[in-house]
Parts: C-alpha cells; sequence; structure tokens
C-alpha cells in the first residue's frame, strides 16, 4: 500500500520582522485527500531549542461504551486518568511498546491513573468490549494538539522560530516524515493534507444484543 | 416358415410389437439415459457446489475458530510479549486447541514471527498479500508440500499487532468429511513444482489406480462432468487455489447415475416380455379363432371333396359363417347332381330301367351272398318288329315290355336293360317252375302300340345261382347262354345247363388260337390211302386236318372245322389245306406222278366264287396238275345254294379237278339235285360200311347206291372198310375204290411215302397188310 504524504501548500511564511516577535499565534488545518477536514489528527511541534515539558493530566473516559476522547495528545510524562463512566466496568489495556498496561475490571475510577512517560503511541482497548479503541499519542515536545472537528488545531502563544512537524492520524496510510515549519508571523497558519484510510470510522458501541460486531 | 395363417398372424403381430416395443425401448432408453446424465451432471455440479459450501463452511468455522483464538487476551497478551518462546508456546498451544495442523504468527508487515512447521521463503512470501488487508481470509494453499486450508486472522490489540495463521490440512479425513455430506467420492489432486501430481482419495485402490491415468485429461477441462469408459465413475474437477496446483475431484459412481436408467432398463425388458408373451398369446388366441374355423372348413370341404357325408361346423355370424354356408349348399348341390349323375350313369334313358354298367356293379355283391335267380329275357325277332314298326314305336314296345318286368310280382331285386332287346331280371330267391311260368305267361299278352296289338315272342335264359359260385361274368355268360339257347328254340325258357359254359370256353379257345396255330405249326396234314378193289392199287388218298393244342392237347377235326364254321373262319382252314397239300402234291409229282390227293370243302368254301380261280392259281404257282387234286364236299353243303355251289363245281370240273360228294347218304340231299351235280364220285358214308357183313340192310343200301351211282355215272368210294369181310361185301357190291383203317389209318407225309412204296410192293396180297 502506497502511503503518500501530501503537504502541497504547506505554505511557510517569514515575516521581515520576525525577531522582533515575542509570540505568535499558529493555526493549522488538516484535511483529507478529499479536502474534508480531518478530526483527530495529532500535530506535534518540536523545535531544537528544547523547551522544559510540562507533563499533563488528562481523562479518557469511558462512556456508553467507548473511550472519550477518540485520539488524546499528551507530552511525555502525562498522567492519564480512566474514569468509567458506564454502569458496566472495563478492562483497559495497552500493549503498545510505549505503554504497556492493564487496569483489570473496574468501575469509576480506577485506582491510579496510568503515567505514561515514553514518547509513542499508545492503543488502548478494552478486553471486555473488543470494539472499543482509543489512542494515546505521547510527545516528545509540549507542542502536541488533536484537531477538532473542523480539521484545525490552534496554539495561542507560540514562540516564533522553526519546528519540525509530526503528523499522526490513527486512519493514516503511512507514516509521515516530519517537516519543517518556521512561525514568524504573529498569526501563523499552515494546512495539512493527510492521506487515510477513508473507510474508517469512529468505534461506536454497538447495538444492544450480540453478533454484530 | 410361414405357411400357415396362424403363424403369419402370430409372426405378424410379434414382429410389430417387437418394432413398437424396441422403437419406444430405444428411445425411452436413450432419453432417459441422456436424462440421467444430465442429472448426473447436475448432481455432480450440485454436489460440487455443495462441496464448496463444505469447504466454505469449514473455512467459515475455521475462521470463527481462529478469530476467537486471536481474540483471546492472554493469546495476544503472550505475543505482546514479543518473547519468542513465549509466542512459541502459545501458538502450539493455541493451534493444538482447535487441532490446526499447522500454526504461524505474522507481525503486520507480513513477516515471520513463529511457525509450527519450517516455511521457505516462497511460503511466507503467498502469505504477505493477506497482511496488508484488515480482516481474516481463508484461502487454500500449498504450505511446505502440502494442501492446507489457511486461516489468518488479525490480532488487534486493539490494533493489529500480529496475523496468526492456522493451517488445516485437506486431506483424506476432510475427503470423507465431505463425502458424508454429498455422498461422492473425494480425490485432492496436488501438483509439485514439476507438475508431478500427487493424489489422496476416498475412492478403493483400484480406482485410485485407474483414475490417476487420467488425470491430466481431468485437470485440462475443469469443471466439467468427464466419462471415462474404463473408470466406472464420472468426475468432476475443481481447482481449489489460484495457480491450480490443488485440485478436488468428486466422484459418482456410475451405478448410482446409472441406477434408475437401469432399473428402467430392466423394467423395459420385462414390460417387453411381458408385453411379449401377452402379444403371442392374444395373437395365438386370435389366429386360432381364425384358423381353427378355417381347418375345421377345409376338413369339411376334403370330405365333401371326398363324397364323404360330413356334419358341417356351427355357423358363425362372421365372413366364415357365409363361406361355411356357402360350403354347405354346395355340398347339397353336388350331392344332388351326384344322384343325378348316378341315376344317370346307372339307368337307361329309354326304360329306365338299371343299365349293364350297373349291373356290373351290383351283382358281383349279390352273387357273393345270396343265392337267386339271373333271368335274361329277349325278344325274337326284335329287329323285324323294329323294321315293321319303325325305331320310334320300337322304343315304345320296349318301354312296355320294360314296365311289365318292373311291375312284375313277384318283385325281382331289380330289372336291367342290357342292351337293344336284352332284359335282365334278378330274384334274390330260388323261383318255382310255376313261377317262371307265370313270368313267361304274363309277357304273352298283346301290346298295345297305336291301337295295334302287338304279340311278341319272348325267349328266357335262367340261371340259379349259389352264393359265392363265380363271377359276375360268368353268370352273365351263362344267363346269355341258356337265352341263346331258348332263342334258338324260338322262344320260351331255357335253364342254363352245366358244362354249357366250358364248351363255350373251348369253342372261344380254338377261335382264338386257330388263326396263330396255322401259322405256327400245331395244324398238320394227315392222308388216308384209296385203294382200287379192281387193281389192289393205291393212286388216291384223301387229306385230313389234325390239331395238336399245347394246352387243350389233341383237338377233333369235327370239333375245331364245326366251331371254325359256325365262327366264319373255315376259309382260313381251307386255305391252308390246300396250299400245304398242294405243296405236298409238287414235291410228290416225281415219285407218284399219278397220286391223286382230296381236299374237304365246306360249305362257305364252296359259296366263295373266288375259290376256282384260288385253286388255279395254287395249283400253276406249284406246277401242279389239276388232275392230281381232288375236292371233296357233303351233302348238305351242296344243298345250302345250290345253283350257286354247282356254278362253282362246274367251273372246278372244268378244271379238270376231280369233284366227289363226301358222306353221301346221311344228309338231306335229294335225288334230284345229285343228277345235277357235276361230280366223278360218291363216297358211302362209314355208317353203311363199318357193319356192312353184319346188316343186311346196310348192304342192300351198299348195293342199290352203287348201282344208283354207276348208273349215274359216278365212281364209288366206300369209307370206313375196318375188316375183310366187309372187303368181300364192297367188291361183290362193285365199290370201285375203298378207303379205311382195313388198308391204312390216316398217316402223316413221310409215313404215308413209306406206305405207298411198301404196299406197291405187296399189291397182290392185300391181307398182309397189318394195321
Amino acid at each position: 500500500m502506497k502511503l503518500a504524504l501530501i503537504a502541497s501548500g504547506l505554505i511557510v511564511a517569514l515575516s521581515l520582522f520576525s525577531s522582533q516577535l515575542s509570540a505568535a499565534s499558529l493555526t493549522i488545518s488538516i484535511s483529507n485527500q478529499q479536502q474534508q477536514p480531518l478530526a483527530d489528527a495529532v500535530v506535534e511541534l518540536r523545535s531544537q531549542s528544547s523547551a522544559q515539558i510540562a507533563p499533563q493530566r488528562i481523562q479518557v473516559a469511558q462512556q456508553q461504551l467507548t473511550f472519550v476522547p477518540f485520539v488524546s495528545a499528551v507530552p511525555a510524562g502525562s498522567i492519564v486518568e480512566f474514569p468509567n463512566l458506564d454502569k458496566t466496568r472495563h478492562h483497559v489495556y495497552s500493549f503498545s511498546p510505549a505503554k504497556q498496561f492493564e487496569i483489570k475490571l473496574y468501575a469509576d475510577k480506577p485506582e491510579k491513573p496510568i503515567t505514561f512517560d515514553t514518547p509513542g503511541i499508545v492503543a488502548l482497548g478494552c478486553n471486555i468490549h473488543d470494539y472499543m479503541q482509543a489512542y494515546i499519542y505521547i510527545s516528545e515536545s509540549d507542542l502536541v494538539a488533536v484537531s477538532n472537528e473542523a480539521g484545525q488545531l490552534h496554539w495561542p502563544d507560540i514562540a516564533p522560530g522553526e519546528y519540525q512537524l509530526y503528523v499522526w492520524h490513527p486512519w493514516q496510510l503511512a507514516e509521515q516524515q516530519p517537516s519543517t515549519l518556521k512561525v514568524l508571523m504573529p498569526e501563523q497558519a499552515a494546512s495539512v493534507v493527510l492521506a487515510i484510510d477513508l473507510t474508517q470510522q469512529k468505534p461506536q458501541a454497538p447495538q444492544r444484543g450480540f453478533g454484530t460486531r | 416358415m410361414f405357411k400357415s395363417l396362424r403363424s403369419k398372424w402370430i409372426s405378424l403381430l410379434v414382429i410389430l410389437l417387437s418394432v413398437l416395443m424396441l422403437v419406444t425401448g430405444y428411445a425411452t432408453l436413450k432419453s432417459m439415459r441422456a436424462s440421467s446424465i444430465q442429472q448426473a451432471e447436475l448432481s455432480l455440479e450440485v454436489a460440487s457446489k455443495v462441496f464448496q459450501q463444505a469447504l466454505d463452511n469449514r473455512a467459515a468455522q475455521l475462521s470463527n475458530s481462529v478469530s476467537l483464538l486471536a481474540a483471546d487476551f492472554g493469546f495476544r497478551q503472550a505475543i505482546a510479549t514479543a518473547e519468542q518462546a513465549t509466542i512459541d508456546s502459545v501458538l502450539q498451544n493455541h493451534g493444538s486447541r482447535i487441532n490446526a495442523q499447522l500454526a504461524l504468527l505474522l507481525n503486520p508487515r507480513g513477516e515471520l514471527l513463529a511457525s509450527s512447521a519450517s516455511l521457505d521463503a516462497i511460503d511466507i512470501a503467498q502469505l504477505r498479500p493477506v497482511t496488508l488487508g484488515s480482516s481474516a481470509v481463508t484461502e487454500i494453499l500449498l504450505i511446505d508440500g502440502q494442501a492446507f486450508q489457511m486461516v489468518l486472522v488479525p490480532v488487534r490489540a486493539p490494533v493489529v499487532i500480529a496475523w496468526v495463521g492456522m493451517g488445516f490440512l485437506i486431506d483424506v479425513p476432510l475427503a470423507e468429511q465431505i463425502k458424508g455430506i454429498t455422498g461422492l467420492e473425494i480425490s485432492f489432486i496436488q501438483l509439485d513444482d514439476n507438475a508431478n501430481p500427487t493424489l489422496t482419495s476416498t475412492l478403493s485402490a483400484p480406482s485410485q489406480q485407474q483414475l490417476s491415468g487420467k488425470l491430466t485429461e481431468i485437470m485440462q477441462a475443469a469443471d466439467a462432468t468427464q466419462f471415462a469408459a474404463d473408470f466406472s465413475f464420472i468426475t468432476r474437477g475443481k481447482a481449489l487455489d489460484d495457480e491450480q496446483r490443488l485440485w478436488a475431484l468428486l466422484h459418482m459412481a456410475d451405478d448410482r447415475w446409472l441406477a434408475s436408467y437401469q432399473q428402467l432398463r430392466q423394467q423395459l425388458v420385462e414390460i417387453f416380455a411381458f408385453g411379449l408373451l401377452l402379444g403371442l398369446i392374444a395373437a395365438f388366441l386370435f389366429a386360432r379363432s381364425i384358423s381353427k374355423p378355417l381347418s375345421q372348413l377345409s376338413a369339411f370341404a376334403k370330405a365333401i371333396g371326398q363324397g364323404k357325408t360330413t356334419v358341417a361346423p356351427a355357423i358363425s355370424q362372421d365372413e366364415i359363417g357365409v363361406l361355411t354356408s356357402t360350403l354347405v349348399s354346395m355340398q347339397h348341390s353336388i350331392a344332388a347332381r351326384e344322384l343325378q349323375l348316378r341315376q344317370q350313369a346307372e339307368h337307361d334313358a329309354l326304360t329306365g330301367l338299371l343299365n349293364r354298367h350297373a349291373v356290373e356293379q351290383r351283382l358281383p355283391d349279390i352273387l357273393q351272398s345270396r343265392q337267386g335267380t339271373l333271368l335274361q329275357l329277349n325278344i325274337i325277332q326284335f329287329k323285324h318288329i323294329n323294321d315293321t314298326l319303325g325305331l320310334a314305336n320300337g322304343d315304345i314296345l320296349l318301354q312296355l315290355l320294360a314296365q311289365r318286368l318292373g311291375h312284375h310280382q313277384p318283385a325281382p331285386a331289380f330289372c336291367a336293360r342290357l342292351n337293344g332287346d336284352e332284359f335282365l331280371m334278378l330274384f334274390e330267391k330260388s323261383l318255382t317252375e310255376q313261377q317262371l311260368v307265370d313270368l313267361y305267361n304274363s309277357l304273352q299278352p298283346a301290346y298295345n302300340i297305336q291301337d295295334s296289338l302287338i304279340n311278341l315272342k319272348i325267349a328266357i335264359g335262367i340261371y340259379p345261382f349259389q352264393p359265392g359260385q363265380g363271377s359276375a361274368s360268368e353268370a352273365l355268360r351263362r344267363v346269355d347262354l341258356a337265352q341263346e339257347n331258348a332263342s334258338q328254340a324260338g322262344g320260351g325258357i331255357a335253364f342254363y345247363q352245366s358244362g354249357q359254359d366250358e364248351t363255350h370256353q373251348r369253342e372261344l379257345t380254338i377261335i382264338r388260337d386257330l388263326p396263330s396255330a396255322l401259322s405256327s405249326g400245331q395244324l398238320y396234314v394227315v392222308y388216308q390211302p384209296k385203294v382200287e378193289l379192281a387193281s389192289r392199287q393205291c393212286h388216291s388218298a384223301e387229306a385230313l386236318i389234325r390239331w395238336q393244342h399245347p394246352q387243350l392237347g389233341f383237338i377233333s377235326p369235327v370239333e375245331f372245322i364245326a366251331t371254325a364254321e359256325h365262327s366264319g373262319n373255315i376259309s382260313l382252314i381251307t386255305q391252308w389245306m390246300l396250299q400245304t397239300v398242294v405243296k405236298q402234291l409238287a414235291s410228290w409229282q416225281q415219285d407218284y406222278p399219278t397220286l391223286r390227293v382230296a381236299v374237304n370243302l365246306s360249305a362257305a368254301d364252296l359259296l366263295d366264287q373266288n375259290l376256282p380261280e384260288q385253286i388255279r392259281g395254287l395249283l400253276e404257282q406249284y406246277h401242279v396238275p389239276a388232275s392230281a387234286l381232288a375236292l371233296e364236299v357233303t351233302e348238305s353243303a351242296v344243298m345250302q345254294d345250290t345253283s350257286k355251289v354247282i356254278a362253282n363245281l362246274n367251273k372246278l370240273k372244268e378244271m379238270a379237278i376231280n369233284l366227289a360228294i363226301d358222306d353221301f347218304g346221311t344228309g338231306q340231299s335229294s335225288l334230284a339235285y345229285l343228277k345235277q351235280l357235276p361230280v366223278n364220285e360218291i363216297k358211302i358214308d362209314r355208317a353203311f360200311v363199318k357193319d356192312i357183313e353184319t346188316n343186311t340192310n346196310d348192304a342192300l343200301i351198299v348195293n342199290a347206291t352203287v348201282k344208283l351211282a354207276h348208273g349215274l355215272g359216278f365212281k364209288v368210294t366206300a369209307e370206313g372198310l375196318e375188316n375183310q369181310a366187309g372187303l368181300s361185301f364192297l367188291h361183290d357190291a362193285g365199290c370201285d375204290t375203298v378207303q379205311g383203317y382195313f388198308f391204312s389209318k390216316p398217316l402223316a407225309t413221310a409215313d404215308f411215302s413209306q406206305w405207298l412204296t411198301h404196299f406197291a410192293a405187296t399189291t397182290t396180297s392185300p391181307t398182309e397188310v397189318t394195321e
């Protein structure tokens, strides 16, 4: 299967007065190969001048027999809680190299949140509900976000400079090579086209009953 | 072979039936076979689908099993460890859970992580495309030289972390399993890199042997039904993999698809046999219903032909009935015609009495078994009546007579008209004399013909007979003899005298044999010398005829000459006699020139006007002088037609032939004729001579006769001199010559010559002459 990064129109505008800028905002639009906005795409910006990483604490809830959100992105060392909002118990696990863990059948809140300190992608599953899927992107840098339904990511305050742009999506057809993004403008915008498997859909709880997996 | 109607019918029906049945059977069997084949093909096709379905089902089942396995958390966990030993163990463990013969694990990029068998690069390469997908795949693959139904399922955690593959051998147990479903024999073929097939099959070993030779052929026509003559299955081949290296063959035993065909064929044969049997019986019965009355009719017609009286077969309502009644009416008309013919054949048309033929038919039986009386009647001088009254009246007369005979009482067994005016009556009993007289008298009253009364003289011959006495022809001849006797008596009744018939037979024999006897030398001439009393010399003799008959012995001349005269054959004898004697005279002319031999002539000879010329011819032929021949005639012969006889005698006398009257004194001669007769001599009959020495009357007659003859100028010869005493009497009476045993009996030619010579030598002493 041919995987291609379509990154046409990645516009890098350098401001003549960049040196004078102390902060800028960055908006990246991500679309699929059909020019439709692509949600759940993860973008990580890495810079040479590595700033300190600020671990986050987020939640990947189990609600209505799905993981919410579908894709999460946190810097390495972040803590993720897996609150169970459903009446049924869940058995959350990951066999991903970045973080392997298992929270055996539990209700409400697990005893401990899970700390993800290795960058990488963690695929979450539930051993009770095979269809349940979720991804946690563990980034090296602080600058990591997930595109919204409009396919947009926004950093309101970002230090101008040169960044390595990493794009990932669970349904991507090929692994993306990082590209360089220079943030020079006060309101910088970029767009990325990412080819994905169009047939994929977000996991949803099946209708009641068996056999419709 | 088809001579009879019946066999023709049967053959026709059987042939028709056979043709019909064969054609029907052939068509039925042909279409049945075609439909059987079609059905078999269809079954195979269905079976092929079922087979595919079975494979698919198994694939689905296996896929399910493997999917479940792949979803097992522990399994996933184990794989996630990425420890080779753990992965190997879990593969082995979980593979054996679902009885997989092959278990392997690929990473999501299609690289082999673990395997229960040693796989080479090619094996792995054919698995790789599967890993590009995202769902479970089932394929039939040739791995490590073995055919597997391979199930590859992604192991999700929840993203695909690996592909687990479980392989299930395609082998005989599988084939047996599918055989259980489809009921067909299954074979799998597996081609190696050099396209050499390996066969695994549920077939028996011999069948596999047979099959192995046909594999190439079968594989060339995939998804088509194969028939092979020397293989008792029909086969359909199906490639299982894309590369066509794995084949499944479905075999349906011929028995199975042919069973209904063979059953039908069997049934057809049975129906055919039954139909034929039924047809035969029907044909037989039908043919018999026709041929039986026909053969009866044929027998009936044959009986009619043979004149037998047979009862006709029962008359049916059909055409045969018409034929029967036609035959019956034919039988009746034939009988009527036959009766009429027999009537005509047996009856006299004029009188209605039986005819001679009928008499000859009936008489033998009656003569054989009965006693009775046979009468033959005859109208005297009927010819004269016919001439007078005319033929028509003559016929009426015969009819009237026939009526009287027919109505006579006691009634005769039958009356018949033999011919002309001869009638026959037969009584099956002896008639008394009175009854015969009554019969005779009943015929006497006058017959009324056209108001003229005619009286008839009837002669009746009577022959009474006893059972088994002689044949019909004998009886008829005897009664005819009797009637002839009665006729000769001028009418009346005459009985058959026993012996009459034998005399008659002897006469018939004589008449019959005379001509041949004359030419064959049975008759001969003897000579009796006549001696002149005055000179005691012999210059003449009388020629007498003799007949030695081979059967009858010596026949008296009196008998056969009378018979010859009676039958009109006397001229034959006379001719022979004259010829013989003249011939002999010719030979004697040398030695006895003065010898004269006398030949007797009969009355018939004297009436023959050619006689003098004939004699003249003879004499001239043999150069014998007429004076050497003498002729003797009897008085009665002369009396027949005196003028004619005298004229003839005159001619003879003119020829200088000596003439004598023989047997003088015994006939009814009249002296008036005597003087007219131109004879030279009279011969006194032996009746007057033989006892002359004792009978004075005889001596007187001889004396007077000699005187009378001499007076008329005739010479006198005495016949029948037997002794010396008589000789002197004759001498005294003045007889000129004497003939008799005293001198000599009649002698044969040679003896007579001898006698003549001897007598001349002893002429002076006649007493010395011995008998």
